[in-house]
Parts: C-alpha cells; structure tokens; sequence
C-alpha cells in the first residue's frame, strides 16, 4: 500500500520539497501568485508628452504584465520596498529608468512623438469603490 | 459518445491519445519558447542558470535562431517518439534555458511546471518497464499536482484564511489585470470592463467568498489527480473550472501553469478527436439505415 502510494507520488513530492528548499530558481518555484489581497496594485503604461497611451502590442515587445513583473523584479534588486504608493520619487526614477531602457530598446514600430512617459497607475479600494492614481515616474526625450 | 464513457477510456491512454497529448504539448511549448528567443533583450535580471553561466550569447539572432531550430527537431522527434531519453532531456535543457533566459528578463512567468514534465519523462523512460505507456504520463501529473499544491500552501502560509476573508480586495486585481489589456490594445473599454467585474464583486462579498475557498479547496486536494486517469481528468476539468473563472473575471491567463495541467490531465484534443469520431460514426450509421 505504501509502496503504491510512494510509487504514485514521490515525484511529484521531490518536486514539491525542492521547490520549498530552493525558491524562486527556474525550474522550482513557489507559485506566489496571487497568494495574498493587499489594498493596492500596481500598472504600467507608457504615453507621449500629451499624456496618449502608446499601446504595448504596438510599439513594445513587453506586455503591460511583463512591464509590471519588471517593476518588481528591479524593486527586488534594489532593494526598493514597494506597495501602498510608499516609494519615493528617487526610488521611482530609477526603476523608471531601467523599465524605459528596457522597453526602448527594440520598438516594434518607430515613436513619432518628441516625449516618452512612463506612467505608474496605483488602484485601492476606497470603501466601496474602486480609485486610482496615476502618476509619471519617468520621462525620456526621444533623440531624432 | 460510447468511446467517451466505456471503461477503456477512463483507465488506459491510447496511442492516438498519447500522441494527441504530445501534439498540443509540442505546440505550446514551442509557442512560449518562440516568445521567449524573441522578446528576450537583455539579461537584467540574472537568475538561474543565468547566474552561473553568461547567458548574453544566447540573446543574439543566431543563437536564438539555433536554439528555435533546436526545439522543432526535438519536437519532432518527441512526437514520432524516437530516443525519447535524450529527446526529453534535451527539452528539458531547452525549456531551463528558455524560460530562465526569460526570467532573467524580470519577467517571472513561472514556467517551472512546462520545464519539470519533460525531466518526469525522463525518468519514466529511463524506468522503461511494463508500466511505461502509464508513467510518461502519471509522473508529469504527480509534477502539476505538486504544483497546485504549492500555490495553496503559498497561500495559507502567506495570509492564512485571510486568503478567503480578504477575496473581495481581489477587485483591486480585477481592474489591474483588465487594465494590462487596455494598456497592451488600446481599447478603453476592456478598463471599462473591468471596473464593473470589480463592482459586482465589491457587492457580493459572500459568493466571492465562497467561489474562493473552492478553488484553495481544488488547489489542495489536487493531489488526488495522481491517483488514476480518471481522477486526474475530474481534478483537470475542475481546475479548469477555476483558471476560466480567473479568466473571466480576472482577465488573468496563467499559461504556463494550465497548459501542462489541461494537456495531461484533461487532454482536450483527444476529447474534441473522440466527440468528431463520434459524430461521424453516428452520420455513418445514419447514412447506412437510411439505404
């Protein structure tokens, strides 16, 4: 019986424990997903100087999801605390400025504005409504 | 409808079924790899096998060029099931490549599910005993049912039954993830859309409580899936059930965790081939008594 049951089971606990061991190192993780509802969520887009949104399908090769992993991962790597809108403009500018570079450096199709914004647009609930703030933490002028 | 509900069905994977299986597995993968060899740009974020060795040469055309090619022979050969050993071995490097590569992007797609079934395989042909036909399959499964499993764990350890309490501050998630498709398309009203799938959850705290604690219950108990094939196909078709409910309302599509789940564990091209056989059979038959 047990033998059965380790038999139908042991790989699937070898991956389970290394994954719990190692962490976040592809091909283990600890699908965080989702894992807990804070009141607050982060989104990234990018405009021209009046504030028009350049669509990522057109001009980036990162999606919106991608742009926001980013921002974590580099959050991460900084060692930049991130939720509740408590990052300061410095902390801001410089992952601003590793996403831009990121997103610049292959247009799917050419920029035609003088300007590139970054925006972050930050959601939470507000008793029952749903807010948002939408700030620019990065901004680029674009070399012809 | 008969070869859906007879026994055989439920028991035993078929040949068609198996390669049917490995058709829609190749498919993906090579789909998801594809992306990756040509959004990758930059190595930011070194991860992985990425911290060990300079993973920069594999951002070139060339290499990313080699590494395609590379996944559609091995494709192939998976498919008409030659070497199998070093077939799924070699996958499994590809995709720890690819889906590092990707990684190291900054981009956390959390493809590790997609890159482990293929090292299952491994095994289980390594094994090569009478028992083959079942663990090329059932291995892979114990590798996504471990997965499931982990996401539930991630979540009791993270906020406990709060996870559940606090499910209406999903909302929040709802209007991010219909915005990521407004940012991507332009089409303002997927943001639209979505701030009224957060309102009616706002205003139905309860059923969204409830629809909550469900999917943590499939999470857990998806380990039954490693059972036997037709447990495997009630947790797949219930696991479904919850990706299409994130889906909708949500508008969140984790990939490269439902691919491997659906394609092992619910294998809908065998389903969609049995239903057409059906219905041919059933227009044969027809055509046959009405001569």
């Amino acid at each position: 019986m047990l033998k059965k049951i380790l038999q139908k089971t042991s790989f699937g606990i070898a991956y389970l424990l290394l994954c719990l061991t190692i962490g976040e190192v592809h091909p283990f993780t600890l699908l965080p997903m989702y894992n807990r509802f804070p009141n607050w969520a982060y989104t990234f887009y990018v405009s021209d100087s009046r504030g028009s949104l350049l669509q990522n399908d057109k001009y980036f090769t990162i999606p919106a999801d991608g742009l926001a992993h980013l921002y974590y991962s580099i959050c991460e790597k900084e060692g930049i605390s991130q939720g509740y809108e408590k990052e300061t403009t410095a902390e801001l500018k410089k992952a601003g400025e590793i996403m831009m570079e990121t997103l610049v450096l292959n247009p799917l199709t050419p920029f035609t504005g003088d300007t590139l914004q970054l925006h972050r647009v930050c959601y939470s609930i507000n008793e029952d409504y749903i807010q948002s703030n939408n700030i620019i933490i990065y901004e680029i002028v674009i070399e012809k | 409808m008969a070869n859906l509900l007879n026994k055989k069905f439920f028991k035993e994977y078929s040949s068609i079924e198996w390669i049917l299986m490995k058709v829609s597995l190749c498919f993906i993968w090579m789909k998801l790899v594809t992306e990756v060899a040509i959004n990758s740009e930059t190595i930011y974020y070194p991860s992985g096998i990425c911290s060990l060795i300079d993973c920069s040469i594999f951002l070139s055309v060339y290499t990313s060029s080699i590494l395609l090619f590379a996944a559609f022979i091995l494709s192939a050969l998976y498919i008409t099931e030659k070497y199998m050993i070093v077939v799924t071995f070699l996958m499994f490097l590809v995709s720890l490549l690819s889906f590092t590569l990707e990684e190291s992007n900054g981009i956390l797609n959390r493809s590790g599910l997609y890159t482990t079934v293929f090292l299952a395989q491994t095994f289980a042909y390594i094994r090569n005993n009478q028992s083959l036909k079942v663990e090329r399959i059932q291995f892979p499964i114990q590798i996504i049912a471990g997965g499931y499993f982990l996401a539930s764990i991630s979540k009791l350890n993270q906020s406990g039954l709060n996870w559940i309490i606090e499910a209406p501050q999903a909302a929040i998630q709802m209007v991010k993830g219909f915005s990521y498709t407004y940012f991507d398309s332009g089409n303002i009203s997927e943001l639209d859309k979505g701030l009224k799938q957060a309102d009616f959850v706002l205003k139905h705290e309860v059923l969204v409580k409830l629809l909550f604690a469900m999917s943590l219950v499939f999470e857990t108990f998806a380990w039954l899936a490693v059972r036997n094939k037709i447990s495997a196909f009630a947790i797949g078709v219930l696991l479904s059930g919850m990706h299409f409910g994130i889906l909708y309302f949500m508008n969140i599509f984790i990939a490269a965790i439902f691919y491997p789940m659906i394609i092992f564990m619910v294998n809908p091209t065998y389903l969609l081939y049995s239903i057409i056989k059906w219905f041919y059979q059933l227009v044969k038959l027809g055509v046959q008594s009405s001569l």
